[in-house]
This record gives structure tokens, C-alpha cells and sequence, in this order.
């Protein structure tokens, strides 16, 4: 199961660099790169701050990937 | 199907088990010839290193220079939100290598004493030093335009606790990649601790080693497991 996020999408909409989503987020834009390319899950503040930067909501940008196995399993129980 | 799964379970173990069965293999074949061979530490070593060191600080030096007269004819120019990338490797680079030559320099300071003590030629110990004093001044030049570049990042490399402080100011991002670069950097020095007892094992055969050397080594690499293992333990806390 892997974390996987829209942020370089929803970044472009509002043709956002990474330098300037990383200043509004109160983030680096190394700290913007690293979550693009899946290297660095963020925290959940920082996650909270790109929702509100980019006006989506958290769950809209990051999601899991596999999630379904654990939905399946769960009915099982 | 088994033993593959098992051979590539152990690849490394194993190769590195053959590497030392040939290498002890070898020398003990050759344990004559090698007992016969005299390369041992001569003056002609040394003044070899001297020069070889003076050759390699110069180079850096030059290096050194070239790039800080970069960066301070175009880090006035550059859109503090944008940071060209050039600019940005320029003073990393210059950063890291100013921190090697300061480390050459105190190698080699070492160097001269332990060569020249009983020999009144101590006044050579000012070549190194002179070449610590250049790149610490380059660093601290350096570190005047990395602070303008990245205000949010200043840091006083005079300051108690420098090191520290810089690092609380790095957001979530970066501190990960420190953390990741650290671990790292852990466990890569464990393979190299090995590879310098064996080195070191494998020179004293053909060359006078100081029985120091391995002592050394094996010393700082207990105290970096120790230091590992205390800071770790620090966490384990239910």
C-alpha cells in the first residue's frame, strides 16, 4: 500500500511553482519536490496546509493506493 | 529452488566469505615472498605526501575561488524565490569542500609533525595551516551569501550550537532528507570501518603500520555504534 498524492496536478491549476506553493504552505520547495515525487509522505499539518493552500480537502490530494484489499477485508470481518 | 532463494538471501555474506577465503588464501601461498618485500615508510613517502597533499589543495583552493568569485558577482542578481540551480550547487559545493580542505589541512598538519618533530623542520607545519586559514575564510565568505540567498536559513558559524539551530530551522521536508542522508551515512561508515581494518590488516604485511592505526579505527567505530545505540535508546521509552 503506498501514499500517493494530485499535488503536482492541483499545483498546475492554479499555475503554481513549487517555489511558490512551498512558501505558501510554509514549505521549501525541496519539501514540495520530495512530496511530488512520492519520496516523503508530509505531516499531517503540512498536509493540512497544502489542502487549504491548493482548497481541496486532504483526502482529495493524498490517497492510498490498495486501499480496496482493506475495504474487502474489513467486510469479511 | 530452495538454495537459490537461500544464495541470494546471503549473496553478500557469501561473497564477501569467498573475497576473504582467496585474499587469506593468497597471502598465506605468498607468505614467503611477502615476508621478503621491504616497501616500508621512507622519508621518499613522505615527502611524496607532502607534495601530493600541497598539489591537491591547491587544486581545490583554485576551485574554491573560481566559484566564490561566481557567486558573489551573481547572487546580488538572482529572484530570491526562484534560485537559479546553479547558484544553488555553487554554494552547497563550495560549502562541502571548503570542510575537506580544512580536513586535508589537519591531515597534513599531522603529517609534517610526525615527520619533522626531531628534525627542527617544524616551521613546515605553516604550509597546511596556511591553506586551513584560506578555506575557513572562504567559508565564512560563503556562508555570508548563503545567508543572503536563504534568509530563512541563516546560520553564524561562530555560534554555540550552530549546527543544531540551523537544523531546527528546516521544515518537515528537510529535516526527513537529513534524517534519511544521516542513516545513510551510518551505515555505509560501517562498511567502510571494515574495509580500512582489512586495508590496514592487508598493509602491515608489506609496510611498517602503526599499531595505532587499527586501534584507531576500531575505536571510533565501537564509539559510533555506542553513540548510535544510547541516542536510540533515548526513544525506546513505553
Amino acid at each position: 500500500m503506498e501514499l500517493k498524492n494530485r499535488v503536482k496536478e492541483l499545483r498546475a491549476r492554479y499555475n503554481l511553482s513549487q517555489g511558490d506553493l512551498g512558501k505558501l504552505a510554509d514549505a521549501s520547495r525541496q519539501t514540495i519536490s520530495l512530496i511530488e515525487r512520492g519520496d516523503y509522505s508530509p505531516s499531517i499539518l503540512l498536509a493540512l496546509k497544502i489542502s487549504k493552500v491548493l482548497k481541496v480537502s486532504v483526502e482529495e490530494i493524498f490517497y492510498l493506493e490498495g486501499v480496496d484489499e482493506i475495504e474487502e477485508n474489513n467486510k469479511k470481518i | 529452488m530452495k538454495l537459490k532463494k537461500i544464495i541470494k538471501k546471503y549473496r553478500n555474506f557469501i561473497v564477501v566469505m569467498i573475497i576473504s577465503m582467496l585474499v587469506g588464501g593468497i597471502l598465506g601461498g605468498f607468505s614467503n615472498k611477502i615476508s621478503n618485500m621491504d616497501l616500508s615508510y621512507s622519508e621518499a613517502m613522505s615527502n611524496f605526501l607532502f607534495k601530493a597533499l600541497f598539489a591537491i589543495s591547491i587544486i581545490i583552493t583554485i576551485y574554491l575561488i573560481v566559484n566564490i568569485i561566481y557567486i558573489k558577482a551573481n547572487y546580488m542578481k538572482v529572484d530570491l524565490d526562484n534560485i537559479p540551480k546553479v547558484i544553488n550547487r555553487k554554494v552547497t559545493n563550495v560549502t562541502l569542500l571548503c570542510t575537506i580542505q580544512v580536513i586535508i589541512g589537519l591531515v597534513w598538519d599531522a603529517i609534517v609533525v610526525n615527520n619533522s618533530f626531531d628534525k627542527g623542520l617544524l616551521y613546515l607545519i605553516m604550509v597546511p595551516t596556511i591553506f586551513i586559514v584560506i578555506s575557513g575564510f572562504l567559508l565564512t565568505t560563503n556562508m555570508n551569501y548563503s545567508n543572503y540567498l536563504y534568509p530563512n536559513r541563516k546560520m553564524n558559524l561562530f555560534e554555540n550550537g550552530a549546527g543544531k539551530k540551523y537544523f531546527d530551522k528546516l521544515d518537515d521536508g528537510e529535516k526527513w532528507v537529513t534524517y534519511i542522508s544521516s542513516y545513510t551515512t551510518f551505515n555505509k561508515m560501517q562498511i567502510v570501518y571494515a574495509v580500512a581494518l582489512v586495508i590496514s590488516i592487508l598493509l602491515s604485511m608489506f609496510v611498517n603500520v602503526p599499531i595505532s592505526v587499527p586501534i584507531i579505527i576500531g575505536v571510533i567505530w565501537i564509539i559510533q555504534d555506542l553513540i548510535h545505540s544510547l541516542e536510540a535508546k533515548k526513544y525506546e521509552q513505553y
